[in-house]
């Protein structure tokens, strides 16, 4: 290349580069892609499913009626169930999807139950149902994915009392810990 | 964060303002907020912030058309996954479509989780523990699991595969330990998760003793080929896709091609392709697909106006960005692929089956096209050839 047209071309770069900036500021919309406020259930589930060593991390997805209102009776009348279980509520069943249950396993889980009304009673009409669906389809994944599907288990509620719902945490939990540990490779 | 090394690496200082990426770009079509000219200024003006944020970053569809007509060789597709690379340190990721599901088994993949996911294989199929060639299935088992609400299934295509290299006399290592080949990480900006994937499967094939591996998914044969040789070094074996094998053993007479059975009852069946980007513009293979459907007797193939190097993306990417948007694109593509007088959208890429389909799936379908994968036809095409059909399962 000849000097001059060296010259001419760093000229044009900076003129390019005005044009350019001046263009750029009129055009420059925030737009985050931040993550939404879905991470933030994402972190819950990643903080909850986070277990000491040999512990058997039970994490349990409640309905916000009758399941999470059985679990604060359990609490009112001292019921007693293992500490290895969390329980993370969720506005309603339907709100469930694979990703989140097995998000838990990625982060240490070793079972999830998730706990939802019974379909009839579902308060948001077809919420039940459809984590019915979502359940039987986590359940396959977990099979191809080594986890297991009897470690993803559905319960459904019709009361708010405490019994039932520490009965099935705790049936649950000692099923999970008797289960062979899933192989994670390093 | 700076992009000076990327400016460097996909010669952006090269950009002429001309636009022809932009006009080529399919996204651009239909989102006029989405510019790949405007994105390589901001990447010349070093805005890095400015385009880690930005939420258009992650709606590029990695098609590689606009790299592949810039006339000044500016590499905008490869741009786009370094810049997610840094867009992600940043703190910053793209909206995951199906509700995270399939970034999620990816994740679990990368962890160490080992699968057990060859559940498709039937008694009638031959296959091995150990041997020259291995089959590559993908997340076919998973497609099937997620997709039944457009009522799809993809092992069928495994299936057929493994069929047809028995039929061609090739017993192939099918593992199921197989995990994801990576490319959905590898693309939208999650290198250490794509770096994990990629050597649990070096080793999972290097224990297989194979020389050769085979793949049915150009997203897969593409990583394969040119994303594990660049990040790992030479294999140890070759990579190849199946339609290449195939079209050896037919033109050696090693497989015979008969009448498809849904070309029975017409002259012809009139069929058209839809390019996969990863098969036409990143690995160059447009012609063994046609060969092969050409030498299927009873099969005429017409071609889509934008085809191989100029074919259009199916519209979606790397489980990433959905939108309307997308769905626009798929729309135009089939109402293209009717156009054509075709009765069947012939695909080559297990995606762009999916994506295709679930854009036909709405209940008043506007547009009447049937969608099968490549692998499939030739199988139905293969049992009628070796005689021994009709006995056979498919
Ligand atoms: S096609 Fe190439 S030279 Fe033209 S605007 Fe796009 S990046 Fe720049
Ligand atoms: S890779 Fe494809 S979708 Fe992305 S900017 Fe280029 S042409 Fe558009």
């Amino acid at each position: 290349m000849s000097p001059k047209k060296k010259t001419s071309r760093r000229t044009r770069g900076a003129t390019a580069t005005a044009t350019r900036k001046r263009r750029m500021n009129k055009a420059s919309r925030k737009k985050t892609a931040k993550r939404a406020a879905r991470a933030s259930t994402k972190e819950t589930v990643r903080s909850a499913a986070k277990k000491p060593k040999g512990a058997t991390r039970i994490i349990v997805f409640a309905c916000s009626w009758y399941p999470s209102i059985a679990a604060d009776n359990a609490g009112v009348v001292g019921l007693e169930y293992s500490a290895d279980v969390r329980i993370l509520t969720l506005a309603c069943a339907g709100r469930l999807t694979p990703s989140l249950v097995l998000d838990a396993f990625g982060a240490g889980a070793a079972g999830v139950l998730v706990a939802a009304c019974k379909p009839e009673l579902c308060h948001h009409v077809n919420g039940s149902s459809i984590c019915e669906r979502t359940v039987a389809e986590t359940r396959e994944l977990a099979e191809l994915l080594g986890i297991g599907a009897e470690r993803v288990l559905l319960e459904t509620f019709d009361s708010e009392k405490g019994e039932p719902f520490v009965e099935s945490v705790e049936s649950f939990r000692k099923r999970v810990g008797k289960l062979k540990p899933f192989v994670v490779e390093q | 964060m700076s992009l000076e090394r990327e400016v460097k690496e996909t010669k952006a200082y090269n950009c002429v303002e001309c636009g022809i990426c932009t006009a080529s770009c399919p996204v651009s079509r239909v989102n006029p907020d989405f510019s790949p000219r405007l994105m390589v200024e901001k990447l010349l003006l070093g805005s890095g912030m400015e385009i880690f944020s930005d939420r258009e970053l992650w709606s590029c569809l990695t098609c590689r058309t606009c790299s592949v007509r810039c006339p000044s060789q500016v590499d905008y597709n490869e741009f786009t996954r370094a810049a997610r690379v840094k867009a992600r340190k940043a703190g910053f990721e793209g909206v995951d479509t199906h509700a995270g599901v399939l970034r999620s088994i990816m994740e679990l993949q990368a962890k160490g989780f080992r699968p057990k996911a060859a559940t498709w294989l039937d008694g009638g199929l031959k296959t091995a523990k150990q041997g020259h060639d291995f089959y590559f299935v993908g997340c076919l088992p998973y497609f099937d699991v997620v997709f039944t609400n457009i009522e799809l299934k993809s092992t069928s295509i495994a299936r057929s595969a493994v069929r047809l290299m028995n039929l061609a006399g090739i017993r192939p290592v099918v593992s199921e330990n197989e995990r994801c080949c990576g490319h959905d990480f590898y693309w939208s900006g999650n290198h250490e998760g794509f770096e994990k994937l990629a050597a649990f499967n070096l080793k999972l094939i290097s224990g297989s003793k194979a020389k050769r591996v085979i793949l049915t998914c150009p997203e897969g044969y593409h990583m394969f080929s040119e994303a594990y040789k660049a990040r790992f070094g030479k294999l140890g074996f070759e990579v190849v896709h199946l339609t290449d094998v195939l079209l050896e053993k037919v033109k050696k007479g090693k497989l015979k091609l008969g009448r498809p059975s849904s070309a029975l009852a017409e002259e012809t069946l009139k069929v058209t392709l839809q390019d996969a980007c990863r098969m036409g513009r990143m690995m160059g293979k447009t012609e063994e697909m046609r060969e092969l459907l050409r030498l299927i007797p009873g099969v005429e193939l017409v071609e889509m106006p934008r085809n191989r190097a100029d074919a259009v993306c199916c519209g979606s990417s790397e489980w990433v960005s959905c939108t309307l948007c997308n769905k626009q694109i798929q729309l135009e593509r089939l109402a293209e692929s009717r156009d054509t007088g075709a009765k069947l959208l012939v695909t080559a890429c297990p995606k762009c089956r999916i994506h295709l389909t679930c854009a036909l799936y709405d209940k008043d379908r506007p547009i009447k096209i049937d969608i099968e994968d490549i692998t499939s036809l030739l199988m139905d095409a293969a049992e009628n050839g070796s005689g021994k059909g009709g006995k056979r399962r498919a």
